[in-house]
């Protein structure tokens, strides 16, 4: 993908809906940088966090991993930098920094499915955006000239097959969007894996802050989830979906 | 023929139809007063086919208990037999001759008659006095604790009259505890009775009592002459005599073993019932260097007392950076200058995390019934390495962390820190969680069907013109019947009524509602009603029209207004027919 089409994609993502920071949020990001210059992380990243809690933007969330990374909190910080590339996949610096920690603490990015690789391209609004507009405009370009008793031109059929093989092609990535709004990121660490979702259910593994999981199911403040080591029942707040709620 | 059909067809045939006997004496027969005299009695029938002759009719003053039981298969000629004996304890007070007269006893539910037998006893006798032959039972030690191994020994003398001799299907009775027949071993020693060495068939193996109290504990087997069922020790010069054996029904006097239970309340971690003496090795690691999820084996080595091969291993503990399996045993381990033999255990563990520094120690503890306390046996923790490169906890984070800044441009591998919020997403979620996106998507569905609906009304009007016609008149109609109510005076009132009239009937013609004229409204109207009133009033409000706009002389007051009434009828009439 060239960066002009890149820098299309954001400017179109961009429009989707940028609101204003405000001025609260944006002395709060101000804040946030100014601390994180001086070394203050634990102060950075509560000014980052509150001013997530008003509006959600990629670069705060960028800031945050790195504040929450320089306190040693590994799961936080990779939960932040994988909802920042969530957000905007087109900004390298949170796809960096997760590979730099992962490398460092010994953790395995992601496993994906091919329709989750592929959802990871554009924004996940973009991609639904794509398929609701290339569906219904095949659609009018089949059925509009008819009701307006026009003569069916080449180029409706024409921009009716390309909106339809737009609309097929967004399919897949849809789904891996859906999917990969259940994955997370473990925050606590040492988080035990239990077999049921009880306080004093067996152990069935012991799994490191920052590790991904797949929501499975849920059940009161319990999840089942899929790791690496095995699936098994964490305590909700144990986890931080990737998704933005 | 198959080895196992082979081996069978080899075996002498059970002879089970041969007629019951029955054999009966006192050994010995003849006893001084307070001797022991043994009343075996002997059938040719398995045991449990017999109902146990009890209680025994004996002549009184002699009394005899049962002391014990047993069978054995004997090979006469080419076929084998099962003989079961009971045997029974007189102890008689008095000198005197006592004479069993025969008795019946139900086998295979017949009776089966027990011959008479004679006990003589002597207070003064002039043969070498003849004991009644029987095991003796030796515990190594007659207080013990649960648990505790006792080592017991089973012996049998050699007597002048007969010579040393086997014991086979030794058994010990009594209740509450097991025995180790793994630790059985046989000897014949010579050893002093009365100061006079004889040898004697002596039977070892360990029990290990199960609960806390009495134990009577007695012993019985039958003599077996030269045949030794397993390896047999011989030490000292013992001569052995030859020939068939003599199946004998032998017992021992019980012998009490006092239980005591284990002290409680001071119990150490990780005690499993392991009680004797041990002790541990420093437990060896294959190495020290590991790697989270990578395997390591934990050997662990117990010396002690001599039942190392009922020692359980110590249960890992449950720890959340590390996953133990439980131990496997590794064999024993020979005695090595003053270590005693030990037995050898692995443990299989694996890190899960980067944080321990050690493995988990073990605990384990053992009762030593000599010290009459618990000894601690916890398996000490080994230190252990995971290299820092794969680190990933929060002190090795933090050590990280002093290489470099991530946030500054000076660190590689690390973005910079964002010098604006950047975009977002006006959604955080797919917009597919969202109610309102499927609403959305239902809005074009809404304007396709609006538009497909506009055509198809569209299309029926082309195909029936006349429907749109009648339909505009009816709105028309309705618009002029307003127009005629609000009418004030004869002007209004004429103009709304022939526009009314007018476009009422234009659809029948196909025609502009202002071409029509009087004489097509009434073409309208039904006969009676166009000769009638109706016809009448259609006549007079044209004529009015007409006179109000063509005559000369246009104040002429007609009245019209007064056919108001009549034309509401009129017109009613007409819209029916649209």
């Amino acid at each position: 993908m060239t960066l002009a089409i890149k820098k299309l994609l954001t400017l179109v993502a961009l429009l989707m809906g940028t609101p204003a920071l405000g001025t609260a949020g944006a002395d709060l990001f101000r804040d946030g940088v100014e601390s994180y210059e001086a070394g203050r992380y634990e102060s950075a990243a509560h000014s980052f966090q509150a001013s997530l809690d008003k509006h959600v933007f990629a670069g705060t969330l960028l800031n945050l991993g790195l504040a929450e990374w320089q306190q040693g909190h590994t799961g936080e910080a990779i939960a932040a930098w994988e909802q920042s590339a969530w957000l905007n996949p087109f900004d390298p610096g949170a796809r960096i920094n997760l590979s730099q920690a992962r490398e460092r603490a010994g953790l395995d990015p992601l496993e994906l499915t091919r329709c989750e690789r592929t959802s990871t391209w554009l924004p996940p609004g973009l991609w639904a955006g794509m398929a609701t507009l290339s569906l219904w405009l095949a659609v009018a370009m089949v059925t509009l000239p008819e009701f307006f008793r026009r003569r069916k031109a080449g180029w409706h059929q024409t921009l009716s097959a390309l909106a339809l093989g737009l609309f097929l092609l967004s399919l897949a990535p849809n789904i891996g969007v859906l999917t990969r709004a259940n994955t997370g990121i473990l925050t606590e660490k040492n988080t035990s894996l239990r077999r049921t979702p009880t306080p004093s259910a067996e152990v069935v593994a012991t799994l490191a802050a920052g590790e991904s999981c797949r929501r499975l199911r849920e059940r009161g403040d319990y999840w089942l989830v899929h790791t690496r080591r095995g699936n098994g029942w964490i305590e909700r707040q144990q986890a931080q979906l990737l998704r933005l709620e | 023929m198959t080895l196992p059909e082979q081996l069978m067809r080899s075996q002498p045939a059970t002879d089970l139809l041969a007629p019951v006997t029955c054999t009966a004496s006192f050994d010995p027969p003849q006893i001084g007063p307070g001797e022991k005299s043994i009343y075996r009695i002997t059938f040719n029938a398995p045991e449990i086919s017999i109902r146990r002759p009890e209680p025994i009719p004996a002549p009184s003053p002699l009394n005899l208990h049962w002391r014990a039981s047993g069978q054995n298969l004997q090979i006469i000629g080419n076929v084998a037999q099962t003989f079961s004996t009971f045997n029974y304890e007189a102890v008689p007070t008095l000198p005197g001759s006592f004479t069993l007269p025969e008795f019946n006893v139900e086998v295979y539910g017949k009776p089966v008659t027990v011959p008479a037998a004679t006990l003589v006893v002597k207070s003064q006798r002039t043969e070498p006095a003849e004991l009644a032959r029987q095991l003796v039972v030796e515990p190594a030690a007659n207080r013990v604790f649960v648990g505790e191994p006792l080592n017991v020994s089973v012996r049998l003398q050699a007597t002048p009259a007969h010579g040393v001799e086997g014991v086979s299907q030794l058994q010990l009775n009594g209740d509450g505890f097991v025995t180790d027949k793994s630790a059985a071993r046989q000897s014949i020693q010579t050893l002093k009775k009365n100061g006079v060495p004889l040898p004697a068939f002596v039977y070892e193996t360990r029990i290990t009592p199960i609960t806390a109290g009495t134990i009577k504990l007695s012993a019985q087997g039958y003599t077996a002459g030269m045949q030794f069922s397993g390896p047999v020790v011989i030490s000292g010069q013992v001569s052995l005599s030859s020939g068939p054996p003599q199946y004998l029904l032998l017992d021992s006097e019980p012998v009490t073993i006092e239980v005591l239970p284990l002290p409680t309340g001071n119990e150490l971690p990780g005690f499993n019932g392991a009680i004797g003496h041990f002790s541990c090795d420093p437990p060896l690691l294959a190495t020290n260097r590991l790697a989270v999820g990578d395997p390591v084996q934990l050997t662990v080595i117990f010396r002690g007392s001599p039942n190392l091969d009922r020692l359980h291993p110590p249960l890992p503990p449950r720890t959340p950076e590390w996953q133990i399996f439980p131990a496997t045993p590794g064999g024993s381990v020979a005695a090595a200058g003053t270590n005693p033999p030990g037995a050898l255990f692995h443990y299989t563990l694996i890190p899960l995390s980067y944080a321990p520094r050690a493995t988990p120690a073990i605990p384990f503890s053992c009762f030593d019934p000599a010290l009459g306390c618990y000894l601690d046996l916890t398996i000490p923790p080994v230190p252990v390495t995971l290299p820092a490169a794969n680190a990933g906890s929060d002190v090795d984070t933090a050590q990280l962390l002093a290489e470099d800044v991530p946030g500054s441009s000076q660190s590689p591998g690390w973005s910079r820190l964002a010098a604006t919020p950047g975009p977002r997403s006006a959604l955080l979620g797919p917009l597919q969680f969202h109610p309102w996106f499927w609403f959305v998507q239902g809005l074009p569905v809404l304007g396709f069907i609006g538009l497909g609906m506009w055509e198809r009304r569209r299309r029926r009007w082309e195909q029936h013109p006349e429907w749109r016609r009648r339909r505009e008149a009816r709105r028309a109609l309705r618009r002029a019947r307003r127009v005629l109510e609000r009418a004030a005076d004869d002007a209004d009132f004429l103009r709304g009524a022939v526009s009314a009239l007018q476009i009422a009937c234009a659809p029948h013609y196909s025609a502009t509602p202002g071409a029509l004229v009087c004489g097509d409204i009434l073409q309208l109207l039904p006969a009676a009603e166009r000769e009638g009133e109706p016809g009448e009033t259609v006549r007079r409000i044209f004529a009015a029209a007409d006179s109000a706009a063509f005559a000369a002389n246009k104040g002429t007051r007609s009245n019209i207004l007064a056919e108001k009434v009549r034309l509401k009828k009129i017109l009613a009439n007409l819209e029916e027919r649209l």
